[in-house]
């Protein structure tokens, strides 16, 4: 039985009441440091590492916008991990890539205290500065949101966003529940032992569990499946021909942006930047000699698929790539609609459990008939 | 069943060869066997089993030795050797001089029909190869009552007459 | 000067299975082999089949070297072997045998084909004007071919002969075959070869359906078929299309498919009271394939006698094809086959488990045809001048299945031995080599000293500029139409092409010569060779390439003559000359980006480990000992002998176990080669092939030594089941075979007085809860106890209630003689197993007799239990030390149930006798020699040449995900948790490429095999139509 704890807030005091928190699981010693979004100078909002409990007064989790993925943070202050113990608040889909990159060892949750929040969507970076110029803050936002209404003037929240059936996070110590809390009151929930610990440790209150949570989570769901359903089936029609394809990967100028961004594209060096793919003049000239001319820089669709092949079991559908393209590709339908099918093969779901081993990751025991011969 | 009062040696009484026990009962003599359609069916294998195990009683009360055609099919296919047939004539042999008055109701049989097994089947399969219908001894009045009179005049028959209903 | 010693050579006669194995095993040691076949071909019966158990694919190329694997132009075993010190001579018989053991002069009769594979183009234009058409043997008649063939069709080179009974002289081959490889007057030719020692691997003859006595009553019709023909019915190169298995006579499709098993053998009538061994597991796997590839609706029913699954793996096989695949097996010998007027075949029986007889019709019938093995021991008999024994069979040493007694020298192994599965084929070629080693050893002959060609060293960062040398072939290729002058135009112009240089016949030392002078003053770094037959060729091509000056990996060469095939379809020379350019640019593109590969060599430690101090572990000691390696025996009792050397007299089949191992601790004990350890335990192992380091414990005294070591030995035996049903352990009148032997022999047990013993045989095994497995000796043990009893006491009678009479190959005249005995067998199925309970103090047995179908209660004065055999507890310690497999029952787990039965997948560590699977003390003896030469040809040199194409980590790539760790079938992949790396075993990596397709980093990659080299050869073949626009 999960418990809460209420916290209740004044106009423009989310942020305050929040840092509270923070501050006292710092204190009380629950954890060593935050790892939590935080107003940085006048605009923008980027996740910082925070120590000092007298240093949280900033903390804007719900904020919403996510500069680069949280799950890349998480990896480097963990990969080689410092012994210390951390929490961390991120949005659903960043755990959810946190919870691949655990099992491709990126990650090392072992001294990590998870807070996940409830995600209503997030601006492109460059919107949520203007979002922010219109005067809105998270509180606006939540308020606008959960009444259906993500919309700021001329943009929206990102589309992966709109088709995101994860609102909630999962696999979390901890849950910031904004969604059917009611004006002016967020919740707490302790979803583990850890998490338990932690929020008795914080010195709020417990108890009070917001009834029309599930309700309206279950709804917003709803809402965002069939979305969901429509966008795959429009993208799927779009794309139907290895031309059409070609088409929608044409301003592709092999920035490789959108694998830096990807936070479960996890090799250090792509290989599309190392050696193999560093081809001779006589190469391009026999390419170009066969079809009469070469649209450079070459490889772009190729590289688009490589990374399919490669990250479509994993994508846990963040919108990353579609936000890193300096062109203007939507990339995310790309990679959504096929992690759809292959991740279906598999009857797996990327981000869903730590405990669910990747497909094709391991050597079962009846294989080995097959590839060696050996008896069992 | 109780192997208390089997007789270990008896198969030395019946049938006393060393090709006995070669029998490792693969049922080869009874899978072809004509006489395995009767009823009941000449189960050759199974006379084997009792006279190994030494079933006096009831081998001597087992009308089914006399049901053999002397095909001996048995003979030709058994793979251990065993010569079946010979274990049944032996057997006849055996319960014939250890009851004198013992008639193999297949005499009774052979008396009344002219025959003790079905030879009229596979009608259809001889029909359908364009063989002529059989001709028994029963569809023949005359003939089977000459046969009577002929197996009559036999001292088994006659000494038992009762049994073969006058 | 020291006198120079002759070079060891061997004759292996026949060349099935278990002759190609002894061959490569001697060849691979160094010595010479020359392998005959009284066939066009090699491969024996596996030639024949697609599919094997249990993996129900083909294997062959599993039995080639491991290690070292890129030194052999070797890749698939069925088109044919090739390698340095074999020799292969098909169609040749051995006429007379001269001399000594050290010493044989042979006479080979080499029977002319009247084709010469030398000159043959393979273009097959003689088979297609071929006007001759007879039944195809190969496919036991089901197809047709013509007089002049191809006798194996997955042959390579193909090998054409012509069959001279068919042929008609007509000449029309002789008229289209433009090299000229034919002559029909072609004679058999004698020649006399010297050879030190001799292998015979004949093999023996089987049936075919028309040839055993009581053909006449099964083989009524071309749908009733030998199983060997049914092999070829399911092949794809023979009758098997379009999914469906086809009756032979009308082609119509077979749904109702029966086999019968025992034809021919287990008849005492016919003389032939043994068993043929491999028909029930035939039989099992061709009834679960035939329902796997028939198709739907397909029904499989074998009637059988005893189900004789007696190997590792066997009973599980068995299971599976009646649940799995629903597989019908019926208890019930059958009279013979009826073909009914519809041409379907009728077949009646009577069902054990209704107990009613069926009449049922089939489509196709199976015959499980066995083995005819006293014609050919006669034949080797009078050409050798041994003396057969009273079977009629070859005499062998009493322990050994391999020497001929009284013959050194002379061995025999597969299925001469008596048949033999492909698992024991393997390890009797093995041991047979083992042999055939030990005795040239000891007569001083010496190995093939390997021309020393230094490797020139290869310099990584230069430009590839690739040469290409193509080999005119005499007039053979030429006459094909390849335009010679063009094709070396279009492949100049090509980028990365240094040179184009056409030789003659390089295969041919006027070509060579001719190569060397033309290639050693090149300026080109990597040598493309286009030559007919590169699996011939390749390692003599290769030595020319290195001798000239390049790096042996830079020297690929390509199969011309395939190529001049694929062209025959082409409208005109030009046209086709350009498409084998474009072919030929795929190959270029692979040399270019290869990299230069090196060997990289490991110290081999001289020094064994043997595990387990009973005979099997003894005999492997002794005969690596007897070589000259020195060996540490690791018993983990007080003393040696192991369960058999301190428990068992004598077996049924003559041998003294007890007196034996006596005799052989004597041995071990003077040997000075051999370091004993009593007491004592292999705790951990650290370490690849060529140099462990073992960690022994003495388990009285604690004490621990660290043994470093080069090759180890697994050969911990097992000891006699334990069960707890029966009321084993609350009577004295209630043992166990083991117990009762014991007591037989010490007198401690007396029968005097017994009227009636019951043995109760399968205790606890063939069963998915307790031993799933058959142990093998049981049946013969209960056999030997009930003789032995009968001796003692003719009066008393003994029942054997059994399940299947497990007494294959010749055991089963034991069988026989127990039954004559008197002693009574009956059947009893799992699912109605006996009962026991204790009536006044003896066990009274109640069960079924399924002949009778009646209850039998017997009181039984002795209640003997066969309880099978257990493997040693200590497996699963020693498992987890060696990081070695165990499999399900606790035994380990060989490298492959078939092909290396007697090897892990880890190399350097080898299995020998029960640690394997519970079997007869012979064939422990026989794995322990074949376990001791394995781990010889491996010690003999003195160090160890990993494969150069192995897989390697780029570290600055690799983030550590381990997922290639997880995914590497050898375990050849570690991470190393100190330096934070993974760490690649290049003795153990078997280049199979799991990880490199599982990095997604690049990280992991099989040298030699980079993505650059491989979407390099994707480009050039998709640049097809561009490129074939010639030059003007």
């Amino acid at each position: 039985m999960a418990t809460f704890a209420k916290l209740s807030f004044n106009k423009d005091e989310l942020n305050k009441e929040l840092s509270g928190f923070f501050k006292g699981i710092l204190e009380n010693g629950a954890v060593d440091a935050v790892l939590a979004p935080m107003a940085q100078g006048k605009k923008g909002v980027r996740l910082s590492l925070i120590t000092s409990a007298a240093s949280s007064g900033a903390v804007d989790p719900f904020a919403p916008v996510a500069a680069v993925s949280g799950a890349k943070i998480a990896s480097s202050l963990t990969a080689r991990p410092s012994g210390r113990k951390v929490a961390m608040v991120l949005r659903p889909c960043e755990i959810r890539a946190v919870v691949e990159l655990v099992k491709l060892k990126q990650v090392n949750l072992d001294d990590v205290l998870m807070i996940g929040m409830d995600c209503l969507g997030r601006y492109e970076n460059t919107d949520f500065a203007k979002f922010q110029e219109q005067g809105g803050t998270s509180e606006s936002f939540l308020e606008k949101a959960q009444a259906g209404n993500t919309a700021s003037g001329d943009f929206d929240v990102a589309g992966a966003c709109k088709i995101c059936e994860f609102p909630a996070a999962a696999n979390v110590d901890l849950r910031l529940c904004a969604i059917g809390s009611g004006g002016g009151t967020v919740h707490i929930e302790a979803v583990t032992e850890k998490g338990q610990a932690a929020l008795e440790k914080s010195g709020l209150k417990i108890g009070d569990n917001p009834s029309g949570r599930d309700e309206a989570v279950k709804k917003l769901v709803a809402v965002r499946t069939e979305a969901k359903d429509k966008k795959f089936a429009e993208f799927r029609a779009e794309t139907n021909t290895f031309q059409a394809l070609g088409e929608k990967l044409s301003a592709c100028i092999n920035c490789y942006n959108c694998r830096v961004a990807c936070p479960v594209c996890y090799c250090k060096e792509c290989v599309f930047v190392t050696d193999t793919f560093r081809h001779t003049g006589d190469q391009f000239m026999m390419w170009a000699d066969k079809g009469g001319m070469l649209k450079m820089p070459n490889d772009t669709i190729f590289y688009h698929l490589t990374r399919i092949t490669h990250m479509s079991l994993f994508c846990v559908g963040c919108g990353q790539c579609t936000s890193a393209c300096p062109n203007d590709i939507d990339l995310m339908p790309l990679f959504r609609t096929s992690a759809d099918k292959t991740q279906a093969k598999f009857s797996y779901q990327a981000g869903r459990s730590v405990e669910e081993e990747q497909p094709m990751a391991g050597f079962e025991s009846d294989e080995l008939f097959e590839v060696t011969g050996q008896a069992k | 069943m109780d192997l208390k009062g089997s007789i270990p040696d008896l198969w030395k009484a019946i049938y006393n060869t060393g090709d006995l026990h070669h029998c490792f009962n693969c049922s080869t003599c009874i899978s072809g066997c004509p006489a395995s359609f009767g009823d009941p069916p000449l189960l050759v294998r199974n006379l084997a089993r009792k006279v190994i195990l030494g079933l006096e009683e009831e081998l001597l009360n087992d009308d089914t030795p006399w049901a053999c055609v002397s095909c001996s099919k048995c003979e030709e296919m058994c793979p251990m050797d065993v010569k079946p047939f010979e274990m049944i004539l032996s057997i006849r042999q055996w319960q014939s001089a250890n009851d004198e008055t013992r008639v193999p109701p297949s005499i009774v049989e052979i008396y009344k029909r002219g025959y003790t097994q079905a030879v009229g089947v596979n009608t259809e399969l001889r029909d359908s190869l364009g063989l002529p219908e059989l001709m028994t001894i029963t569809k023949n009045p005359e003939q089977l009552q000459m046969f009577r009179e002929m197996l009559m005049k036999t001292p088994v028959v006659s000494a038992n007459d009762y049994m073969f209903g006058g | 000067m020291a006198e120079k010693k002759p070079t060891g050579t061997v004759l292996v006669a026949g060349a099935g299975i278990s002759g190609i194995k002894a061959a490569i095993e001697l060849a691979e040691v160094g010595y010479k082999v020359l392998l005959t076949d009284a066939s066009t071909q090699i491969g024996g019966i596996l030639a024949k089949l697609d599919y094997q158990f249990p993996t129900d694919h083909c294997g062959m190329c599993r039995m080639l070297p491991m290690v070292g694997r890129e030194y052999s132009s070797q890749y698939c075993m069925r088109k044919s072997l090739f390698h340095e010190n074999i020799e292969i001579m098909p169609f040749a018989e051995i006429q007379a045998v001269h001399g000594d053991a050290g010493n044989y002069k042979v006479d080979l009769l080499k029977r002319a084909r009247y084709v010469d594979p030398l000159l043959c183009n393979e273009l097959e234009e003689c088979i297609a004007v071929c006007p001759v058409e007879v039944a195809d043997e190969f496919n036991h008649g089901l197809t047709k071919r013509k007089a002049i063939y191809q006798a194996i069709p997955h042959n390579t080179p193909k090998l054409l002969a012509i069959d001279k009974q068919a042929c008609t002289n007509c000449g029309e081959c002789v008229k289209v075959c433009t090299p000229g490889a034919i002559n029909l007057g072609a004679q058999d030719e004698m020649v006399t070869r010297e050879v030190q020692s001799i292998i015979l691997a004949s093999g023996v003859k089987l049936y075919n359906t028309t040839e055993f006595e009581d053909a006449k009553s099964y083989a009524v019709s071309p749908d009733v078929v030998s199983s060997l023909a049914f092999e070829r019915m399911m092949s794809s190169s023979g009758s098997y299309r379009d999914g469906e298995i086809k009756r032979p006579s009308d082609g119509q499709p077979a749904k109702n498919i029966a086999w019968i098993q025992c034809m021919g053998s287990r008849n005492r009538r016919q003389k032939r009271d043994y068993c043929s061994s491999i028909c029930c597991m035939f039989a099992l796997k061709e009834a679960v394939l035939a329902k796997e590839k028939g198709g739907p609706g397909v029904e499989s029913t074998i009637f059988y006698m005893d189900m004789r699954t007696f190997g590792k793996g066997f009973q599980q096989y068995r299971d599976d094809a009646v649940e799995k695949h629903g597989v019908n097996l019926i208890r019930c010998r059958v009279q013979g086959v009826m073909r009914n007027p519809d041409g379907s075949l009728q077949i009646r029986y009577f069902d054990p488990e209704t107990n009613e007889f069926v009449i049922k019709d089939y489509d196709l019938v199976v015959l499980s045809t066995g083995q005819i093995p006293y014609e050919t021991h006669k034949k080797w008999a009078d050409l050798l001048n041994v003396k057969l024994d009273s079977r009629g069979l070859l005499a062998t040493e009493d322990y050994s299945k391999i020497r001929l007694a009284g013959k050194p020298g002379l061995f025999i192994c597969g299925s001469l031995m008596g048949l033999t599965d492909v698992s024991e084929a393997m390890s009797s070629g093995i041991a047979a080599a083992g042999e055939a080693t030990k005795f040239l050893t000891g007569i001083g002959a010496d190995t093939v000293k390997e021309e020393e060609i230094a490797e020139p060293t290869a310099h990584e960062r230069e430009l590839s500029l690739v040469s290409v040398a193509i080999c005119k072939c005499g007039e053979k290729t030429g006459a094909n139409g390849i335009d010679y002058e063009l094709l070396s135009a279009e492949l100049q112009r090509y980028r990365g092409v240094g040179e184009v240089n056409v030789i003659d016949s390089m295969c041919k030392e006027n070509g060579e010569t001719a190569a060397l002078d033309i290639l050693s003053k090149t300026k080109c770094n990597r040598l493309l060779i286009g030559a007919c037959q590169p699996f011939m060729y390749r390692q003599n091509l290769k030595n020319v390439a290195r001798k000239a000056g390049f790096n042996s990996s830079l020297v690929e060469v390509f199969d011309l003559f395939g190529i001049a095939r694929k062209g025959m379809t082409l409208p005109s020379n030009k046209e086709w000359t350009l498409r084998a350019a474009h072919e030929v640019k795929a190959d270029i593109e692979k040399l270019k980006f290869k990299p230069a590969l090196h060997v990289s060599t490991l110290p081999i430690n001289q020094t064994a480990l043997v595990v387990g101090g009973g005979i099997g572990g003894m005999q492997s000691a002794l005969s690596l000992a007897a070589r000259g390696v020195p060996v540490h025996l690791v018993e983990k009792d007080g003393q040696l002998g192991g369960y058999l050397g301190n428990n068992v007299e004598a077996t049924v089949d003559g041998l003294a176990p007890m007196a034996m191992a006596k005799d052989m601790q004597l041995k071990v004990y003077q040997n000075k080669n051999i370091t004993v350890h009593l007491n004592c335990e292999a705790e951990g192992t650290v370490g690849t092939l060529g140099s462990f380091e073992s960690k022994l414990v003495y388990k009285d005294s604690d004490e621990k030594i660290y043994l470093h070591h080069g090759a180890a030995i697994m050969a911990t035996g097992g000891h006699e089941g334990a069960t707890s049903e029966y009321g084993l352990g609350s009577s004295n009148l209630i043992m166990t075979q083991g117990q009762l032997k014991k007591g037989l022999a010490s007198g401690d047990i007396d029968v005097g007085g017994a009227e009636n013993i019951v043995m109760i045989q399968c205790v606890g095994s063939r069963q998915k809860e307790g031993r799933h497995y058959c142990s093998r000796i049981c049946c013969m043990w209960a056999i030997a106890n009930a003789l032995k009893i009968k001796e003692k006491n003719p009066d008393a009678r003994v029942f054997i209630l059994y399940r299947d009479v497990m007494t294959y190959g010749f055991y089963e005249q034991y069988y026989s003689k127990a039954r004559t005995a008197g002693i009574i067998f009956m059947n009893y199925s799992l699912d109605n197993k006996p009962q026991m309970e204790m009536v006044e103090g003896k066990p009274v047995v109640k069960f079924m007799d399924s002949i009778l179908n009646e209850e039998i209660e017997l009181p039984a004065d002795l209640l003997v239990l066969s309880t099978g055999v257990d493997p040693e507890e200590s497996n699963s310690k020693l498992a987890k030390a060696f990081k070695v497999a165990l499999n399900d029952d606790g035994f380990f787990a060989e490298a492959d149930s078939k092909w290396r039965p007697i090897e892990f997948q880890q190399v350097g560590l080898y299995l020998a006798g029960t640690a394997h699977s519970p079997m007869p003390l012979k064939s422990v003896i026989m794995q322990a020699e074949a376990a001791a030469q394995k781990a010889y040809a491996y010690l003999s040199g003195r160090e160890v040449h990993t494969s150069s194409v192995i897989s390697k980590v780029k570290d600055a790539l690799c983030i550590r995900c381990q997922r290639c760790v997880n995914i590497c079938p050898y375990g050849a992949r570690s991470y190393d948790d100190m330096e934070k790396c993974i760490n690649v075993d290049p003795a153990a990596c078997q280049a199979c490429g799991m990880c490199a397709v599982e990095c997604q980093n690049n990280a992991a990659e099989v040298t030699g095999w980079s993505d650059k080299q491989l979407l390099s050869v994707i480009d050039a073949k998709l640049m097809d139509e561009l490129l074939l626009s010639p030059v003007e």
